[in-house]
């Protein structure tokens, strides 16, 4: 290797192991001065990069996921599973049946939260803040105008037709998950019934919106809420 | 050799300060940047049964966060969008260090194609291999774009380093 090649090998990769390399550095002292004032402009430029993060940082991201799972919902998450799997063998077949119908959206909806059960799980100890919220919306071309309650985990989601919004809110009856579907527009209200989940989708300005919760849960009177905070302005 | 095997916590521990950081220098607002970097854990729960080797993990975390920084500028209506280049960042709310400064001035004056291998490769540690699997341009182009970046760098503080001092 010869100068040219090392420095040029330097620049474009200052943290290099290969052997040539090393051993250029080692033998020529014009290079070895250029490597180590290459590693100093380095260091200087991590250091100038590492601006400590926001404190609490940490603690949503953690909280956001219940990485602790209660033992009590080792059962109900069976049951997701298995749910889903049969949702899921149910599109395969549908789908051989009839080239043109999709899954249908109760089915995408459900399937959805058990692809995402984690989130249901765990102890509530922290919610999201209400700034974080409304940046979520305004990310997506919405506008939350009001309160959701308390909210222990928000954030996009790929879904059918476009990006949406995932919500987990603390219900009357444990968690409810709400999908906000600003790209999947539906006639009507569709009620939905899964397992021990209850729940409705329904219309909004934009797209739909899906409110799923325990049995018993009066997920109409949370559904109404919704529809009068958001607003999408697409 | 058995891959290290890590838990969702220690996943976090290990990267989100970093990620922070590239995901700052990317759009340049603190609110936004933490914002990205929560989306990417929240995905990377979602997969963390991927995620149990080390290695494999930063490379993905780091592909995740770039394809969220994307979203949000394709998310973004025209008015709030901004010029091509960074957002106009109040560079002097993160560092008062002047070098630091000056550092970060002439970076963000750095093409955009120029800046995002330079930080993959300073804050995530990859190697020119890595980061033309990351960013599906060629290795050759990869080194090319390393090369010419820090060039470009040294020579812009070369040139300036008074002015910006001076601020
Ligand atoms: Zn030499
Ligand atoms: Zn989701």
């Amino acid at each position: 290797m010869n100068c040219l090649q090392f420095r040029r090998k330097l620049l474009e990769d200052p943290t290099r192991q290969e052997d040539d390399f090393l051993t250029h550095a080692g033998q020529c002292a014009g290079c070895r001065a250029e490597y180590l004032r290459c590693q100093a402009f380095e260091q200087e430029l991590l250091a100038a990069l590492q601006v400590p993060p926001p404190a609490g940082l940490r603690e949503e991201i953690i909280h956001q996921h219940p990485g602790r799972a209660a033992t009590g919902t080792k059962h109900r998450r069976w049951l997701l599973t298995g749910l889903a799997a049969s949702l899921l063998l149910g599109i395969g077949i549908g789908m051989r049946l009839t080239v043109f119908a999709g899954p249908s959206l109760q089915q995408e909806v459900i399937g959805h939260i058990a692809h995402e059960m984690p989130l249901l799980e765990g102890p509530a100890d922290h919610w999201v803040d209400n700034d974080r919220l409304r940046r979520l919306f305004t990310g997506l071309g919405g506008e939350l105008d009001g309160e959701l309650g308390r909210v222990r985990h928000a954030g996009r989601c790929h879904m059918d037709g476009g990006d949406g919004l995932h919500l987990v809110v603390q219900g009357e009856r444990g968690p409810v998950t709400l999908l906000l579907m600003p790209a999947q527009p539906v006639d009507g209200v569709l009620p939905l019934q899964a397992g021990e989940f209850q729940g409705v989708i329904m219309p909004l300005d934009h797209g739909s919106m899906a409110v799923v919760g325990n049995n018993g849960e009066p997920v109409m009177h949370l559904a109404e809420r919704v529809r009068k905070s958001v607003h999408w302005h697409l | 050799m058995k891959p290290s095997q890590t838990t969702f916590e220690e996943l976090v521990d290990a990267h989100y300060a970093e990620l922070y950081h590239f995901a700052l220098a990317r759009c340049g607002r603190a609110d936004l940047a933490q914002d990205l970097v929560q989306e990417t854990f929240s995905r990377a729960w979602g997969a963390r049964r991927q995620l149990q080797s080390v290695q494999r993990a930063r490379a993905w975390l780091y592909t995740t966060l770039r394809r969220e920084h994307a979203r949000l500028y394709e998310r973004q209506r025209p008015e709030t969008r901004p010029s091509e280049q960074l957002p106009v960042v109040p560079v002097s709310d993160r560092h008062c260090d002047p070098d630091s400064l000056a550092l970060l001035q002439v970076l963000e004056r750095l093409a955009d194609n120029y800046r995002e291998p330079l930080l993959l490769q300073v804050l995530g540690g990859f190697s020119c291999a890595e980061i033309s699997a990351m960013l599906e341009i060629s290795e050759n182009t990869v080194c090319t774009r390393l090369y010419r970046a820090r060039r470009q760098l040294r020579s812009a503080l070369d040139d300036e380093p008074k002015k910006v001092l001076a601020r």
